[in-house]
């Protein structure tokens, strides 16, 4: 066996035990950095946004100077080129309206309007293709340009799919490093309330159409867990990757909550653990009223990441039954110091990681504006106090 | 809640197979071998159709 790939399952194995709730050797260190790879490859946010070369050689540079054991793929999810193929107006990016150093902007809206819920419900996927798309992609204008946008954008997830996968072989053979999560899907709550009904529709429909909102609940259950289990190409190994939004606190109240977030978020989760696939929890914001709740889920099948829940009341409802994940605050690794960042870290070790089932990471998804020092600060620290 | 449109078109298909096959006709040959490769092309474009929406 080569030096990377006894590296890479080292690395593996340390992951995958954290998350099943041991103790491995150390604490892992995933680190979910997206701008941040950009500006320390000396790449501006157009170039990562629409060149999707440059967009995967930025990841080169911080795997080759760090030794972390795993961070996701290249740092710009969206591939700017195949927005102006369709026409997509729900995002901003660099270069384009932007400057060439700004980070992208999600316009939202309300792209579904409430009259579309009988439609959605019926058939979801004809009125994505019939009555959204046309809406969100100015290139549907007229009938040819709106057949290039699809043939164009097809091909460009096509080849960017390729050149990902291409990726991901050469940083395991080469870096003996593997991606963090593999799929994505979403609660059905924010498959709503972010892309289609905007948060300003969805809360609104809690009042005036509380039923058909229910029903159109339902209707995504199935669709998040093929969705999740389609992009992750069948593996079980790695989590799912599911950013969670609106059920934060305090978007709802609890009882909004109980009636129109959790219920369907769980079945998503118990119908993706039933295909052996666990969920990285991507608890932004603070989710801390709701962790008994969350409790229920069965034993490991999730990872609970810690944005700014707090972490003791997470460790003591989820500890023992969940891998914990996270913390480090953004705002400490743009603002504070590389001393206050390796003291947070030791802190979240001794108070948390103790027992194993803890992996190491930001609160939240690291962007443009973090110190470099600073995240040096929390990967060394981490390597050397987070031997168990 | 679903209706029985919705759960007659499960996920990851677009245009389900029972429908295509009427517009071939008659098949000659093995129909598994053909099912099998529109079923992976409807694969293919459930997930881009919701690409749009899943972000």
């Amino acid at each position: 066996m080569s030096d990377k790939k006894k590296l890479y399952q080292e690395r593996l194995n340390r992951y995958v035990t954290a998350m099943d709730v041991g103790k491995p050797d150390r604490v892992p260190i995933r680190l979910n950095l997206s701008e941040f790879l950009a500006k320390y490859a000396g790449y501006t946010l157009q170039e990562i946004y629409y060149q999707m070369d440059k967009n995967i050689e930025s990841s080169n540079k911080f795997i080759q100077d760090f030794d972390v054991d795993t961070v996701p793929g290249p740092p710009s999810l969206w591939m700017g080129g195949i927005h102006d193929a369709t026409g997509a107006k729900y995002l901003k990016f660099a270069g384009r309206e932007l400057d060439k150093d700004k980070q992208f902007q999600f316009l939202e809206s309300d792209y579904m309007k409430a009259e579309d819920y009988d439609d959605f419900i019926e058939n979801p996927t004809k009125w994505i293709l019939t009555t959204l798309l046309p809406r969100l992609h100015t290139e549907f204008k007229d009938p040819y340009r709106a057949h290039l946008s699809l043939i164009k954008g097809a091909a460009g997830m096509v080849m960017n799919q390729g050149m990902l996968a291409e990726a991901g072989k050469r940083w395991a053979e080469e870096y003996g490093i593997f991606p963090p999560f593999s799929g994505m899907s979403k609660a059905p709550f924010d498959t709503l309330g972010d892309v289609l009904r905007g948060l300003h529709g969805i809360m609104m429909d809690m009042h005036l159409c509380p039923d058909k909102l229910l029903a159109a609940l339902d209707v995504l259950v199935d669709h998040n867990i093929y969705y999740g289990m389609a992009t992750a190409a069948g593996d079980t190994t790695l989590p799912l990757f599911m950013p969670l939004h609106r059920g934060s606190y305090p978007f709802l109240n609890p009882e909004q909550w109980d009636k129109f977030y959790w219920p369907t978020l769980k079945k998503v989760i118990e119908g993706l653990w039933k295909h052996g696939k666990r969920t990285l929890f991507y608890a932004e914001g603070d989710w801390t009223p709701y962790l008994e709740k969350i409790a229920e889920l069965p034993d490991k099948s999730i990872v609970f990441h810690v944005d700014m829940t707090d972490m003791k009341k997470a460790k003591e409802i989820l500890g023992g039954r969940f891998c914990l994940s996270g913390n480090v605050p953004n705002t400490l690794l743009t603002y504070g110091t590389p001393e206050e960042v390796s003291d947070y870290c030791k802190k979240l070790i001794d108070e948390v990681a103790c027992d194993g089932g803890f992996i190491m990471d930001a609160g939240g998804v690291v962007q443009w504006d973090a110190k470099v020092e600073n995240v040096r600060a929390m990967i060394e620290t981490t390597l050397e106090y987070g031997v168990y | 809640m679903a209706t029985e449109d919705s759960k007659r078109i499960p996920p990851g298909v677009c245009l389900p197979w029972e429908e295509k096959v009427k517009d071939i006709g008659e098949i000659r040959g093995d129909e598994d071998i053909i099912k099998s490769e529109w079923e992976k092309l409807e694969a293919f474009a459930y997930v881009y159709i919701w690409w749009w929406v899943q972000r």
